[in-house]
């Protein structure tokens, strides 16, 4: 695989080196170059540009409804890597079962603390348990910043 | 001018040859995005490191069932009252292999479940091990309010079960690291052969009653107070998360939570004395020159948490 990628880096350059110095075809080389060069930073600044208190607030509200499936998808590489999608969406259903919680609702997400590409986003959430008791918990979320945006740290601690 | 056919191919040859190139560099400078993306891909690698090395133990969580202590090799309780620090007896002789399996997962969760404020009854929960094989494992667990029993057990050889009590350790003294109104995250970490397993334990623990659901700007405020306090000293890194605090920001909720529902302990320790005690704790620095780092031995008699408890600063921490 190394080699054939070798070989095709090799044959690019020496196209392109033709292209360039083709004096008819020099501006269409040169725009191809250009292009070429501005192509991988578009694809990065396609990547999910959002705060990470946004992050954390779409995490949060898809915890709220249980959609641990789109939850998943907003963890860290390293933590979907802990953790398959199909163990995450149980373990956590699971969890919500044996509390006996019927309910969740968002109260405040906080403005985060940003160190480098750590972050920390405070909340607080209500949740109501099976026999009618509301119970107010403050908790806060680590996120990483990777190539796909912000991504939640799961395990919490 | 008018071209000539081969004037007319020529051109034609070279600008499919250029779309080439282009085609040919789009791919060598994204590096085979599909094929890189695969081996990345969670949902389509599995950890082999540790299942082609799992030994045949699946653990399983069996909330109903009570635990029944049949653990014929585990060091009895007394024995390890008077000999704490010595090891079980976990004698390899007549062990047999090993059954390897595929399913075994490396990281699994076992929740607790919701404590109560002062419900002072015992909270277990039971957790199922299958043992195949010959098998020897401990098990270690962290913040002192996770308690496992036994924490050390030995499978000779052929199919057996060990139920594992997950006990919950709350003593007031020591308080054993349980924050209020928040998920506690337990960690545990199976050793199986020498094969890791990593467990996370959470307990959703209720806060005092004087702490109610309007209350968040104040936990906020005085949980800001404690990252401006960080950040005064450059050390807002330490409010984010730490080896020791990986997620610090929340142990300060929680101790916000606790000192406000007090309320203030008792208004005998004041707040920018409690925001310093706990940046210190974090950052685990000597920000006031006391030669002390965190809390104080007077401030746990005020009413701080006892597991709260500093240390002495040595030179390097100021």
């Amino acid at each position: 695989m190394r080699f054939f990628r070798l070989l095709l880096n090799y044959l690019c350059k020496i196209a392109l080196l033709k292209l360039i110095f083709n004096p008819r075809q020099k501006l269409a080389g040169l725009a191809l170059v250009a292009g070429l060069l501005g192509l991988p930073l578009l694809l990065t600044a396609c990547g999910d540009t959002a705060p990470p208190a946004d992050v954390a607030q779409r995490y949060l509200e898809n915890i709220r409804d249980s959609a641990y499936t789109s939850a998943y998808d907003l963890l860290s590489s390293d933590s979907q890597l802990k953790v398959s999608r199909s163990q995450f969406v149980d373990r956590l259903t699971r969890a919500r079962t044996e509390a006996g919680i019927t309910r969740t609702d968002i109260v405040k997400v906080q403005p985060p603390n940003i160190v480098g590409k750590r972050a920390s986003v405070a909340y607080e959430v209500e949740v109501t348990t099976q026999d009618n008791r509301k119970m107010p918990l403050f908790e806060s979320l680590v996120l990483l910043q990777q190539d796909n945006g912000w991504r939640v740290v799961w395990p919490p601690q | 001018m008018p071209l000539n056919s081969s004037t007319k191919i020529r051109r034609k040859v070279r600008a499919w040859a250029g779309f080439g190139a282009a085609l040919l560099a789009l791919v060598a400078i994204l590096g085979l995005p599909g094929a890189i993306q695969a081996q990345s891909d969670p949902t389509t690698t599995p950890p082999t490191a540790t299942i082609s090395t799992t030994p045949q133990a699946t653990p399983s969580t069996q909330p109903g069932q009570a635990p029944d202590g049949a653990t014929s090799d585990y060091l009895s309780e007394s024995l390890r009252l008077l000999f704490p620090a010595a090891p079980a007896s976990l004698d390899w002789n007549g062990l047999q292999e090993p059954i390897f399996t595929s399913d075994t997962p490396a990281f699994d969760m076992v929740s607790l479940g919701l404590l109560k404020f002062e419900d002072s009854r015992p909270l277990t929960k039971t957790f199922t091990l299958n043992l195949g094989g010959g098998v020897r494992g401990r098990l270690f667990a962290t913040p002192p309010w996770l308690s496992p029993v036994p924490d050390r057990f030995v499978n000779p050889g052929g199919n057996g079960q060990l139920n594992i009590s997950l006990n919950l350790r709350q003593d007031p003294g020591q308080g054993a690291g349980l924050l209020p109104a928040q998920t506690n995250w337990g960690h545990m970490l199976l050793s199986l052969n020498g094969v890791m397993f990593d467990y996370a334990v959470p307990l959703i623990a209720e806060g005092p009653p004087t702490i109610k659901t309007e209350d968040g700007d104040k936990v906020f405020a005085l949980q800001k107070e404690i990252a401006d306090r960080l950040d005064s000293q450059g050390d807002l890194d330490a409010f984010i998360g730490s080896p020791r605090y990986p997620n610090a920001s929340q142990i300060a909720l929680g101790l916000a939570v606790d000192y406000l529902g007090e309320p203030e302990y008792n208004q005998r320790l004041a707040r920018t004395d409690f925001t310093g005690r706990v940046a210190e704790m974090l950052s685990q620095k000597d920000y006031n020159h006391d030669g002390w780092i965190g809390f104080r031995p007077e401030d746990i008699l005020l009413g701080a948490p006892g597991w709260a408890l500093g240390q002495p600063a040595t030179k390097t921490d100021k």
